[in-house]
């Protein structure tokens, strides 16, 4: 049986997207002549050419700007940071140019950002971060965080489709170990609509929010709540900006009790904001305080022990679970 | 490049003073306190703006940082539009929601640049790749003040333009009108920026930034040359005078309105100062070449007068943004795709 991977899905994405789309171009560093970093634009140059697949300098602020104007002169560019961690450098041009732009002038910038972020791989500070909330927190950018192989697809496709600056965060320790069969994604032309969540497991005494590679130690603690006969309902998110709020507030309305999971760190991450708009539109339907499970407050660690710590473990999500449930 | 005709003159002569008369309009409307904020304005650059905006095509970009009514003219912006961007107004080309002559309007191939000094140069370069890449002959103009030279932005773009060859002309202007950071010894090792550009690989020379008709002429061999797949051009262009002080009864702005420069000295103007005004030299320029009688030059200096007046009434009476235009432009008003 073919398999196809998270990281395959990505590729197959962009690959259908610049073959629908003569206006698609990707830039980012050793993306051409090497294929990327990960290999995920492997066979792009030769089949696209140099003038859709741009080898830059390593100057992401520069290079994204190029992006803006790129879109502004009416392609669709893909960016790629060879790491999400870089683009720190670029952040001017994200939050003051491209996401202004429409707002200011009227002219949109139709781009998607991209990347491999998240922890787990023993990759120290630098070639591990979630960045989502820099961009969260600026309007004018959308942010997209895929979990799942069809997601990495669909949102894909949909993110090159969007007018407006799409942030995509890939999360680097699915590329390669998440893999389904391959016809599950053969289907042409299907999109995963930005602004959408998705309800990955029914429940009843606790609804688990959560996005990214999370929603693995999530299902896992789960399945090991179901043995104690407690359900969890899994909102995976999905789609940060814009937000699914219909979908989060109808699962927490079901429970009664929210937990919430994500890798990115503690303060001012996305759980917080979550459960601000939980408390504001729910707070009526709550049986238990919202408790968060997140990444300390600290940079992400490279030894393998301490990045364990770091990290959410399913021991962790399943120990919240139950504290909340005996409210 | 032809010569220019006699009517072309004329129209350039007209801009370059309605260009300083708006501007002194702005300056005084910033001092009755009808403009909120700080004002930004730079006399003096008429020449080089103005001369590098008249090259440029309708399928050529355009983008400015510095705060010039002159360089958005030659677009087709119109002076009530300028006043009604500066003012804030509801039909300004942002709407109100922001400042100052940070204009763009994609209709014309005017790209806004941001306060963030140089970020737009990028912006412009990637411009540049999009015509070539879609084989539509455009170029991208780009005005940049010199203290921007030093920023990462600045080495980013140029360096990526001289890397892929793209259709991109750099005017850096020189104008002593930073507040410390300018040229040398503050802003760069060296004293000419041309010298230490060609360093990138690309072309890199200097102009008189006071001579209009030598403006037009160095961007428009830049733009032959960009149109020929040469690569990228950066033109340093030294705008020899500081407007820092205010004239007496000749009623010019006391530059930098609101900026933090604060106090301007007060003195008369020299030869120097009237000898490098670009204005100035322009109307010596045509009278000497027979090409603009002083018959001419007043008509042409009442139909300034004209044109202002109306534009002031038009965008004094223009309506304010209301709060209900908050949220508007932020996204894309439509939804993403969706599953088909």
């Amino acid at each position: 049986m073919q398999e196809v991977s998270y990281l395959e899905a990505i590729r197959q994405a962009m690959w259908d997207e610049m073959e629908r789309d003569s206006t698609v171009v990707l830039l980012g560093e050793d993306i051409g002549t090497y294929g990327g970093a990960f290999k995920m634009t492997e066979g792009f140059l030769s089949k696209f050419g140099p003038e859709r697949v741009i080898d830059t300098p390593i100057s992401e602020e520069g290079y994204t700007g190029v992006a803006i104007g790129a879109a502004y002169g009416g392609l669709r560019p893909i960016v790629e940071f060879q790491f999400i961690d870089f683009i720190a450098n670029a952040f001017n041009m994200i939050t003051n140019f491209a996401a202004k732009s429409r707002y200011r002038w009227g002219a949109g910038v139709p781009m998607v950002l991209r990347g491999p972020s998240g922890a787990g791989v023993r990759a120290g500070p630098f070639h591990s971060q979630s960045p989502e909330m820099h961009f969260v927190h600026t309007p004018g950018i959308k942010v997209v965080v895929p979990a799942t192989v069809e997601d990495a697809y669909g949102l894909m496709k949909a993110a090159v489709r969007d007018e407006d600056p799409v942030l995509f965060l890939e999360h680097k320790k699915l590329y390669r170990h998440l893999k389904v069969p391959a016809e599950l994604i053969a289907k042409a032309g299907d999109m995963v609509p930005l602004g959408r969540a998705a309800l990955r497991r029914s429940g009843r005494d606790l609804v688990i929010l959560t996005y990214g590679a999370m929603l693995y130690p999530v299902m896992e603690a789960a399945s090991q709540l179901a043995q104690e006969e407690i359900e969890a309902e899994v909102v995976d998110i999905r789609s940060l900006v814009p937000l699914d709020t219909d979908t989060v507030l109808s699962s927490v309305r079901r429970t009664s009790k929210v937990l919430i999971v994500h890798e990115d760190t503690r303060t001012g991450g996305f759980g917080a904001e979550l459960a601000a708009i939980v408390a504001e539109e729910a707070f009526d339907e709550l049986d238990g305080p919202i408790i968060r499970v997140t990444a300390p407050d600290t940079p992400v660690p490279y030894a393998a022990a301490l990045e364990d710590a770091f990290l959410p473990q399913v021991d962790d999500i399943v120990a919240a679970a139950k504290k909340l449930v005996a409210y | 490049m032809r010569p220019l005709a006699r009517p072309q003159l004329h129209e350039l002569y007209y801009y370059l003073a309605l260009s300083r008369k708006l501007e002194d309009i702005l300056a005084r409307m910033h001092r009755e306190a009808k403009l909120d904020g700080a004002l930004w304005l730079r006399p003096g650059l008429e020449a080089v703006a103005l001369g590098a905006t008249f090259v440029p095509t309708p399928k050529d970009t355009v983008s400015c940082s510095l705060p010039t009514v002159a360089a958005l003219v030659l677009r087709g912006v119109r002076s009530d539009q300028i006043l009604l961007q500066v003012m804030g107004k509801a039909d300004g080309a942002s709407r109100g929601r922001d400042r100052s002559m940070f204009f763009g309007q994609v209709s014309r191939g005017m790209i806004a640049p941001a306060s963030h000094a140089c970020t737009h140069l990028g912006v412009t370069a990637g411009i540049a790749w999009a015509n070539r890449y879609q084989n539509n002959d455009g170029v991208s103009l780009t005005l940049v003040s010199e203290e921007a030279v030093a920023t990462g932005d600045f080495h980013e773009a140029v360096n990526f333009a001289a890397v892929h060859r793209l259709p991109l002309v750099v005017v850096v202007v020189r104008n002593e009108a930073s507040i410390s950071s300018a040229s040398f010894p503050n802003g760069t090792g060296v004293p000419l920026l041309f010298e230490r550009l060609q360093g990138y690989g690309l072309k890199a020379v200097p102009v008189d930034g006071s001579e209009l008709i030598a403006v037009i002429q160095c961007v428009d061999s830049a733009f032959e040359r960009a149109r020929r797949g040469d690569g990228p051009t950066v033109i340093e262009a030294n705008v020899t005078l500081s407007w820092r002080y205010e004239f007496g009864e000749h009623n010019l702005p006391q530059p930098f309105v609101g900026s933090e420069l604060g106090n301007a000295e007060t003195r008369e103007p020299t030869d120097r100062d009237m000898g490098t005004d670009p204005l100035r030299k322009f109307e010596r320029y045509l009278k000497e070449h027979d090409a603009m009688t002083n018959e001419e030059h007043l008509q042409l200096l009442t139909r300034v007068d004209a044109t202002l007046a109306a534009a002031v009434v038009e965008a004094e009476g223009a309506a304010e943004p209301t709060a209900d235009d908050l949220f508007g432009g932020v996204y894309f008003d439509t939804a993403s795709p969706v599953l088909e």
